[in-house]
């Protein structure tokens, strides 16, 4: 298994990792402080480097959450992107955030920073 | 001799009744504009007709008269053919929407004449709450006989809306021929100069095109046109409502127009002036719950952080590296959220402090000067180079502290953003704009952002546009820099292209 985190707050990476590993998941977890260059592996990477998850935060600079979420569903008329399950993971509280990816069709949840053992069980159970 | 409804429309606007009597048998009414009909609690097309004396309205009951009196009064007039004051005491009212009747209202009644002879009676009723005159004398006081244009003329001149009558020479010839003294104070145009005048000699541009279209419409669809407009006149800018009525003689021929202006420049200056006022308030609503917003959102990532770290801690054994690495990350956590606090502390002081008038004379290439100075090791180190040409004379009233913080923000942040492929140049001028008079240019050929992407971020609070981890910052420099200027009440703007660098304009209040 693998699993990319896109966050550009390093220490929320380094939780966000430990939590991965102490909560069950047996991956190879790969990280990115930008969303340019997790969309530049997307791109160019062999089919197996693509990873089954990605934890993605919003509020970034440059490419935000949103905005990746864009260049993906560009890109994944060219790549077999569909095995990749996007979990946003932000610290925001802001409804409308909450809203708007819950409606947005390749998002598959939306967890609150920091991650907790609780949601990690879900996405294990559900998937 | 002017038609009844020339006379029944100059009317319309006064706060007084008017009621205009045919001076026929029973003496019906012909006009009364809509105070006369607020006043007697009728509507108008009930009253036209009617007998003064003997129709359902009780007019002599209204005045606090008996019917022969008011009969007696009428055939004064018609004899006499000279005008009637009198005092009356209303008796109370009920059911319409005048105060009760206080003590002396006025009365007065005006012959009308045509070719010798008394055509109309005007009945005029003074209320006592309303701003009068006290009549000459008591009762039968008299006025000198005037011919109907003349008694028209001394009533038109008495109401405080703008009345002015045109003839008609051609098509497009249109003639002031009688203008009130309303119209003088209005306009500033002297009375005696604009009758017998052309109606293009008097309205200016772009008024008059509207205006003379105005007039045709009235013309050629046979009926009354209104309209507002804003003109600038001798007496500065107006905006009036205008309404023009065409009157026609018996046979149905076009005779001349007749126009009344009710001045509500003042009205539509205290309504661009709430506007102003909302807008304002709107914005300051707007930027606080941004502010609310982004302080919660902000204090939020490093609380999230510290919380999570803090429930690993109890299972990681305190004397690996790792318990270290969370130690560290802890720390960093705790300490960003305190940086956040004071960041909001300081916003907020500066707020706090936007309406006290604490305000100095700087000289700015002074303040420049010295944030200059202060940054020179900055510049030297990455040979950048910054021209000052800013006059001795530019004086701004402002806090000197948040002058130098803008400038020394501006200045860094040049530094901060510079393109590692060229040398550093920045350029502080000043340039004039028609509009806002004396401004600051500040600019550099620096990074750049993306304009078009980034403009409504650029003055937001914790927003960054470079994503290179080796410049230091958290996106509080501009969001400080526009919190002082607008603080000092000045307003600053950016352009800005990608790789060619970053103009700033600020506009300061050069007058305290």
């Amino acid at each position: 298994m693998k699993i990319f985190i896109i966050d550009d707050d390093e220490i929320s990476i380094f939780l966000t990792e430990r939590s991965l590993q102490l909560g069950g998941f047996e991956a190879e977890i790969i990280t990115f402080l930008s969303a340019e260059a997790a969309l530049e592996i997307l791109q160019h990477a062999p089919e197996e480097e693509l990873p089954d998850f990605i934890f993605l935060d919003l509020n970034m600079p440059e490419v935000d959450g949103w905005e990746f979420l864009e260049a993906f569903q560009q890109l994944s008329g060219e790549r077999p992107l569909d095995k990749c399950l996007i979990y946003i993971l932000t610290s925001s509280l802001n409804i409308s955030d909450i809203n708007k990816a819950n409606e947005h069709e390749l998002v598959k949840g939306f967890i609150h920073k920091p991650i907790s053992f609780e949601d990690m069980e879900a996405i294990l159970n559900l998937n | 001799m002017l038609q009844i409804n020339e006379i029944g429309a100059v009317f319309a606007y006064a706060s007084s009744p008017y009621l205009i009597i045919s001076a026929g048998a029973a003496y019906p009414i012909v006009a009364a504009n809509p105070a006369a009909c607020n006043w007697s609690n009728a509507e108008a097309e009930k009253l036209i007709h009617q007998s003064i004396l003997s129709g359902p309205t009780k007019f002599a009951n209204l005045l606090g008269v008996s019917d022969t009196k008011l009969t007696q009064l009428f055939d004064q007039v018609l004899s006499t053919q000279q005008a009637i004051t009198m005092e009356v005491e209303l008796p109370p009212l009920s059911g319409n929407a005048m105060p009760d009747n206080k003590p002396a209202s006025v009365v007065e009644i005006f012959p009308l004449i045509d070719k010798g002879k008394v055509a109309y009676l005007v009945l005029k009723v003074l209320l006592a709450d309303t701003t009068m005159p006290k009549p000459v004398a008591a009762e039968n006081a008299s006025i000198p006989p005037l011919e109907t244009q003349q008694s028209l003329g001394v009533i038109f001149d008495s109401l405080a809306n703008v009345i002015f009558v045109i003839e008609v020479e051609t098509n497009d010839l249109f003639k002031f021929s009688f203008v009130n003294r309303a119209f003088e104070v209005t306009t500033g145009f002297p009375v005696n100069k604009v009758i017998g005048s052309y109606v293009h000699e008097i309205i200016p541009e772009p008024s008059l095109t509207m205006v003379l279209e105005k007039y045709r419409e009235a013309i050629t669809r046979r009926k009354q046109v209104s309209w507002q407009e804003v003109s600038e006149y001798p007496a500065g800018q107006k905006t009036g409502e205008v309404l023009v009525e065409p009157v026609f003689d018996a046979q149905g021929n076009y005779l001349r127009l007749v126009g009344m202006v009710h001045d509500i420049t003042e009205r539509k200056e205290a309504e661009a002036k709430q506007l102003r006022l909302t807008q304002d308030l709107y914005q300051h609503n707007r930027d606080l719950q941004q502010f609310t917003y982004i302080v919660s959102h902000n204090l939020r990532a490093p609380l999230a952080n510290t919380l999570g770290l803090v429930r690993h801690l109890p299972n990681i054994s305190p004397a690996t590296d790792l318990y270290q690495q969370y130690v560290s990350h802890l720390i960093t956590s705790v300490e960003k959220l305190d940086t956040i606090l004071k960041d909001v502390n300081l916003i907020l002081s500066i707020r706090d402090r936007q309406n006290i008038g604490h305000t100095e004379s700087v000289v700015l290439v002074e303040i420049c000067q010295q944030a200059k100075q202060d940054l020179a090791a900055e510049l030297t180190a990455c040979g950048g180079q910054l021209t000052i040409a800013i006059e001795p004379d530019f004086i701004v009233h402002g806090s000197r502290a948040y002058l130098y913080s803008i400038f020394h923000n501006l200045i860094s942040n040049a530094i901060k953003y510079r393109s590692l492929d060229r040398v550093l140049e920045i350029n502080i001028t000043t340039l004039n704009s028609a509009q806002e008079g004396k401004l600051i240019q500040f600019s550099d050929n620096g990074l750049g952002f993306d304009v078009h992407k980034y403009e409504k971020e650029v003055f937001k609070l914790y927003k960054r546009f470079h994503h290179n981890s080796t410049i230091e910052g958290r996106g509080i420099g501009l969001f400080l820099v526009k919190t002082h200027v607008e603080a000092i009440g000045g307003n600053i703007k950016v352009k800005s292209e990608l790789n060619v660098g970053t103009t700033f304009t600020i506009h300061f209040k050069t007058r305290a």
